[in-house]
C-alpha cells in the first residue's frame, strides 16, 4: 500500500523488517521479491520514495548537482526521482554482462567482480520475468527468424549478440503500481526523502533512517535490514552525508565511497557504413517486436561486439555497437559533417556483393548505416562523486559534484572496435566503413560522445574492505545490517546497459535477506 | 614478374571495366568481357567515382607509384595482367580474394576516413592514371 508521508506525525518512527531506500529498478525489484508470500512467512517491507507517483519539479530539484569533470548531462535530467525511479526514463534495453566483464583482467587495474557470470545467471533468468521479456537466451540463434546474424567466420574479431528490450514492463512504477497498492506487507512511503542513515553509537549497525518531507514532518524508519537503492549518484551521496558517527561517511574509512564512477561513453554516429542490400538481410540488427499482448511485448535488437579473446589479446575494454539506419537517424545526428569521398564511395561500393549474391549496381540502393557504440569505461578512482562544500538542497543536504573522467584505454577501445568492424565488413564483402575517431590516445573524444545516464561503480563490491565499499552480497563493510543495491555496486561496467544486472543483483539480495528473515 | 602491359585505349577500358567490377566486389558472376565493358565502362558515375578515389589515394600517399605499370605490379603481385586478358571473371575473383585477405591481415589504409584495402586503392589509382 501507499502511504503519504506528509500525513505522518512529526517525530514518528515507522518500523519493518526491511527498509528499502528508493523505488527504482533495484528497490522495486527487491520489494516485489520480498512481498511474494509464496516464499514463506510475510516480511514487512518499508519503501522510502523521495517523490510521489508522478514527477514534481520541487522533488526533481533535489537531484541537481554540478559537473566539475568531463562534460556531462545536467544531473537532475539524467535520472528520475519518483515512484519507479529511473525506470521512468529508461530505454528498456536488456542484456547480461559478458563473462569477461566479471574477470580480473591483468591489463585493467581494479577490474574483477567477487563472483563470476555463472553466479548471476539464475538471477538474470528471474529478471526476465520481472521485465516480461522472452526466454533467457541472448545468443543470436533464437532471434533470427526474420533475418540472420551475419556469420563473420571463426577467425573474425567480432561477433553478434542481442538485446531484449522491455516494452510492457519498462515503466516499472506504472506497471506495478497496482500490485503495490494491493500489497499488505509492503508500505511505500511517498515524499519520504532520506537525509541520513543513522548508525548506532558503535558505528557497526544502522539504528534508524531519517526522512524529511518538503513542507512536512521529519520522521524516522527502523528495520532489521536497510537497503540503500537510490541510484549510482544518490547512494554515495547519502553514505557520505551520513557522517555523524563515521565522520568520513558510512563505509568510507578507506576513502572509496563515490570513487570509481563509471558511465558508458556512447560514441554514436561516428562511423558510417556503405554496403549492398544484396549481401545480407540486416533485419536481425534492427529493433523488432515480439509478444502478442501489449503488456507482455518486448523487442530484440542485434548488436556487434568484440570477441572476448580479442579484448584480452589487444587489451581493450568491452565495446558494443548497434546499427542505426542512417536515413532514419540522420535528423538526430547533431554534427552533420561532410564525409569526404562519400559521393564517390557510394556508387563504387553499391555493388559490394563479392561472389555471394546478385549485383546491385544502382547507387541509390546502397545501404547507409551508422552505429551507436556504448562502451565500458575503465575503473578509475579519480572519476568520482563527492559532496559539494558550497551548495545544499532544500533539506540542507550537500549537493553532488560529479567529476567524471575517462582513461586512454576507453577511447582506444572504441576506436579499435570501429576498425575491427571495418575490417570485418570489408573481409566479408559487406561494405566499407568511414571512421572518424582520431588515432591519438589522448583525452579528446568526438563532440557527440555522451553518457547514457548509467551511473555505476560508486560503492563498488570487493571482498577486501580496503578495495571495496561493499562485500560480495552488497553489504557495506563494517555495518552489519546495511546493504547497497543497484549499479553503484558494479566493480566494472561492461558495455551492456546496467538495468538488467541491477535487477539480477537485487533478486539475489532478496533471496539472501529472505533466508535470513524467514 | 611483370604485371604485364595492356596496349590500346579500347582494350584498356575493357580491362578496367573488369577491375571496376572487381573493385569492391565483382559480383557480376557470369558476365563476359564485353558485357562488363558495356555495363560498367558506360556507367560514367562508377568511372568518375573510381577516379576520385584513385586520385585521392595518389594524393595522400607519396609512396604510391604514379605509373600504371607500377600500380598494376602492386595489385597483381606475382601475376600478370596480360595473363588475364581473356579471363575477366578469373581476374575479378583473384583480386576480390586479395582484397579479402587485405582486410583479414590488416593491409588497409584510411583514405579520408574510409578504411580500404590497399589492393582496391591501387586498383582505383590504376583507373585514375590510365583512363583519364
Amino acid at each position: 500500500m501507499f502511504v503519504e508521508s506528509r500525513d505522518l506525525e512529526p517525530g514518528s518512527i515507522i518500523e519493518g523488517d526491511v527498509c528499502v531506500i528508493g523505488s527504482g529498478a533495484a528497490g522495486m525489484t527487491l520489494a516485489r521479491e520480498l512481498m511474494d508470500a509464496r516464499n514463506g512467512a510475510p516480511i514487512r517491507v518499508i519503501v522510502l520514495e523521495s517523490g510521489g507517483r508522478e514527477e514534481q519539479e520541487a522533488i526533481t530539484d533535489l537531484n541537481r548537482g554540478t559537473n566539475v569533470g568531463r562534460e556531462y548531462h545536467e544531473l537532475h535530467q539524467a535520472r528520475s526521482r519518483y515512484f519507479g525511479g529511473s525506470t521512468n526514463c529508461w530505454a528498456g534495453m536488456c542484456a547480461p554482462l559478458d563473462p569477461i566483464d566479471f574477470e580480473q583482467r591483468d591489463y585493467l587495474p581494479h577490474s574483477g567482480w567477487p563472483f563470476d557470470r555463472a553466479t548471476l545467471d539464475p538471477y538474470y533468468a528471474r529478471a526476465q520475468d520481472h521485465l516480461r521479456l522472452g526466454p533467457f537466451d541472448y545468443s543470436p540463434t533464437p532471434w533470427e527468424s526474420e533475418g540472420e546474424a551475419f556469420d563473420f567466420g571463426p577467425d573474425a574479431p567480432i561477433e553478434s549478440g542481442v538485446f531484449q528490450t522491455a516494452r510492457g514492463a519498462k515503466r516499472m512504477g506504472k506497471v506495478f503500481r497496482e500490485q503495490f497498492e494491493r500489497a499488505d506487507t509492503v508500505r511505500v512511503y511517498l515524499h519520504a526523502t532520506v537525509t541520513s542513515i543513522d548508525l548506532t553509537q558503535a558505528g557497526t549497525a544502522v539504528d534508524t533512517v531519517t526522512c524529511k518531507v518538503l513542507d512536512g514532518p521529519t520522521f524516522k524508519a527502523r528495520a532489521r535490514y536497510v537497503i540503500l537503492a537510490a541510484g549510482g549518484l544518490e547512494n554515495p551521496r547519502i553514505l557520505l552525508a551520513s557522517n555523524a558517527v563515521q565522520t568520513a561517511g558510512i563505509g568510507n574509512r578507506h576513502d572509496l565511497v563515490g570513487r570509481f564512477f563509471m558511465e558508458h561513453p556512447h560514441t554514436d554516429h561516428e562511423s558510417f557504413l556503405v554496403g549492398s542490400p544484396g549481401m545480407h538481410n540486416w533485419d536481425f540488427y534492427k529493433s523488432r517486436g515480439h509478444g502478442q499482448r501489449k503488456s507482455h511485448a518486448f523487442r530484440t535488437w542485434g548488436y556487434l561486439r568484440v570477441k572476448d579473446e580479442v579484448l584480452r589479446r589487444e587489451q581493450l575494454v568491452n565495446v558494443h555497437s548497434v546499427v542505426f539506419d542512417y536515413e532514419q537517424r540522420a535528423r538526430k545526428i547533431k554534427n552533420k559533417r561532410e564525409i569526404p569521398l562519400r559521393e564517390a564511395m557510394t556508387p563504387v561500393l553499391a555493388d559490394t556483393d563479392g561472389d555471394r549474391g546478385r549485383p546491385v549496381a544502382v547507387p541509390e540502393q546502397a545501404l547507409h548505416f551508422t552505429f551507436g557504440t556504448p562502451s565500458e569505461s575503465a575503473p578509475n578512482p579519480a572519476s568520482r562523486v563527492r559532496l559539494s562544500t558550497s551548495s545544499t538542497d532544500a533539506f540542507g543536504v550537500p549537493r553532488i559534484e560529479l567529476d567524471w573522467k575517462l582513461s586512454p584505454i576507453d577511447k582506444r577501445s572504441v576506436r579499435r572496435m570501429h576498425e575491427l568492424m571495418a575490417e570485418s565488413f570489408g573481409r566479408a564483402g559487406l561494405g566499407r566503413m568511414y571512421l572518424t575517431m582520431s588515432e591519438a590516445d589522448d583525452d579528446q573524444w568526438p563532440a557527440q560522445m555522451q553518457g547514457g545516464w548509467h551511473h555505476m561503480g560508486t560503492t563498488r563490491m570487493h571482498d577486501d574492505p580496503k578495495r571495496g565499499v561493499c562485500d560480495a552480497t552488497g553489504r557495506v563493510h563494517g555495518v552489519a545490517n546495511l546493504f547497497v543495491a543497484g549499479s553503484s555496486l558494479f566493480p566494472t561496467s561492461g558495455a551492456a546497459n546496467p538495468t538488467f544486472t541491477i535487477l539480477a543483483l537485487a533478486i539475489r539480495l532478496a533471496d539472501q535477506l529472505g533466508g535470513k528473515l524467514r | 614478374m611483370s604485371a604485364g602491359r595492356v596496349h590500346g585505349r579500347r582494350e584498356a577500358l575493357g580491362l578496367l571495366a573488369a577491375l571496376l567490377a572487381t573493385g569492391v566486389a565483382g559480383g557480376l558472376a557470369g558476365c563476359n568481357w564485353r558485357a562488363n565493358r558495356d555495363v560498367l565502362v558506360a556507367t560514367r558515375g562508377d568511372r568518375d567515382a573510381a577516379k576520385a578515389i584513385g586520385e585521392a589515394w595518389l594524393d595522400q600517399n607519396d609512396e604510391v607509384p604514379k605509373s600504371a605499370d607500377e600500380l598494376a605490379a602492386r595489385f597483381m603481385g606475382d601475376a600478370s595482367l596480360a595473363d588475364y586478358k581473356d579471363k575477366p571473371n578469373e581476374l575479378r575473383a583473384m583480386l576480390y580474394e586479395r582484397i579479402r585477405e587485405d582486410f583479414a591481415e590488416g593491409r588497409t589504409a584510411r583514405l579520408g576516413g574510409w578504411l580500404m584495402s590497399t589492393t582496391e586503392l591501387d586498383v582505383y589509382a590504376y583507373v585514375a592514371v590510365l583512363v583519364y
